[in-house]
């Protein structure tokens, strides 16, 4: 309770204070002309010096460097779209490349290609002639052989039936007909041979 | 007095009284706060107009939009006949909003809410605005005064309206930066007496009022500039494109 009345006494005290100061020194002192012709001078002067300072210095700089910035990135785009186009177009000549190095390709491909089974045809053609050849020397070589072997078959075999003919009979077979024995029986085992 | 509200309009002397030819121009609070808005304004655009680099600083980039806002300004109300006046308005909207501004900081004095300062500069443009229209159109900008579509017999009472409304345009453009600087500023002062006599129990509710009430000041700080170098260019704009 105590506290509470000494802060409104406080409280009334403060608010007295303010109304007497502000009573004393009521009214506008924007209306008081004594410092007026100063505040014109002042006014005047540093308004003045603040316009020739904007006027001449700041505002010429400022408008340049506005307008060379706005230059530069008009500059910077141009250059941009332009290697773009550039781009562009490398990127066409590089496509156009690569399809004629591929197209090339497969033509040099399809060439060799065709080369290789002409000679492998040719040699081919070489080697199965060159076996023809052979088989058919050899052929030749069994059918000489054949016809050679017989005779000298033949010809043991009258050896043979002669000498036998010698221990059993004593006697020499006659040279003629020996040969006609053998040949007879020697086609007949040919003829049951085949 | 730290109390009354008005106290912190008061201008005084600082140093020697100087006299030129009978008349008092001492350097007072109010001189001294020009100058420190001058010289602001300078620092301000000197550093940002010093540096040359395609990606801007964040100076730079405030001073340029600055720079295109004004010009903008001026662009859309005046036309492209008002570009030798672009250094003007700038100016003119540079000052005012640093006035503003720096009267926002506490212990700091707010040139624009003395009547003589934002009288003397709207009467400087009324009075340049006339010369101009009447050297660029001659008598034929008296036209001004006639809207065309008037009945005939309406003219006299129109004329009458549309020269007193021509005439207190100066008292108009002053007055409503001089009362708003001032009221705001009043206000702030009233709110922060209120926390200081509330004290710390109910001082609370004044206090926040006191800070939403900074924000608004802020916000009117800048709209009033704007609002007078807005009306600058209007006036630009009759003189130089008669549109009556």
């Amino acid at each position: 309770m105590k506290y509470n009345f000494i802060f409104i006494k406080g409280l009334l005290l403060v608010c007295l204070q303010y109304n007497s100061g502000f009573a004393a020194e009521a009214g506008m002192p924007q209306l008081n002309p004594e410092f007026w012709p100063a505040q014109i001078f002042w006014l005047v002067v540093s308004f003045v010096f603040l316009y020739l300072c904007i006027w001449k210095f700041i505002l010429p700089k400022i408008t340049k460097n506005i307008e060379d910035r706005k230059s530069i990135i008009m500059r910077d785009l141009q250059d941009a779209e332009k290697f773009k186009e550039e781009t562009t177009k490398k990127i066409q000549e590089y496509n156009r490349v690569i399809d004629d190095a591929k197209n090339d390709a497969k033509k040099i491909i399809l060439e060799e290609k065709n080369n290789l089974e002409k000679e492998l045809n040719l040699k081919k053609q070489k080697f199965d002639d060159e076996i023809d050849k052979e088989i058919k020397k050899v052929e030749n070589e069994i059918k000489n052989f054949q016809l050679t072997s017989t005779e000298k078959v033949n010809e043991i075999a009258r050896e043979v039936v002669n000498s036998l003919m010698m221990k059993i009979v004593g006697t020499e077979v006659n040279e003629s007909n020996l040969k006609a024995v053998v040949e007879s029986s020697a086609k007949k085992i040919n003829q049951k041979q085949i | 007095m730290a109390a009354n509200p008005m106290h912190q309009f008061t201008v005084y002397r600082i140093g020697p009284e100087i006299n030129l030819g009978g008349v008092d121009i001492s350097f007072t609070n109010a001189g001294l706060f020009m100058l420190i808005n001058v010289f602001l304004i300078l620092g301000f655009l000197f550093s940002a107009a010093k540096k040359k680099s395609i990606v801007p600083s964040k100076i730079q980039i405030l001073s340029e939009l600055t720079y295109t806002f004004v010009a903008k300004m001026i662009n859309e109300t005046a036309g492209s006949k008002a570009k030798p006046f672009f250094p003007f308005v700038f100016t003119l909207f540079m000052f005012v909003l640093f006035c503003n501004m720096v009267g926002m900081l506490p212990y700091a004095f707010t040139v624009t809410s003395h009547i003589i300062v934002t009288f003397v500069l709207a009467i400087a443009i009324f009075i340049g605005v006339t010369i101009l229209g009447f050297v660029k159109h001659g008598m034929g900008y008296l036209k001004l005064f006639v809207p065309s579509g008037v009945p005939v017999f309406l003219l006299p009472i129109i004329i009458v309206i549309e020269i007193i409304s021509y005439l207190s345009r100066p008292v108009s453009l002053s007055v409503r930066l001089f009362a708003n600087m001032m009221a705001g500023h009043t206000m702030l002062k009233v709110f922060g007496g209120f926390v200081i006599s509330l004290g710390i129990i109910g001082g609370w509710l004044p206090l926040t009022f006191s800070v939403a009430l900074t924000g608004l000041e802020i916000l009117v700080a800048f709209l009033q500039a704007y609002v007078f170098a807005i009306l600058t260019c209007i006036y630009l704009n009759d003189a130089l494109n008669l549109h009556h």
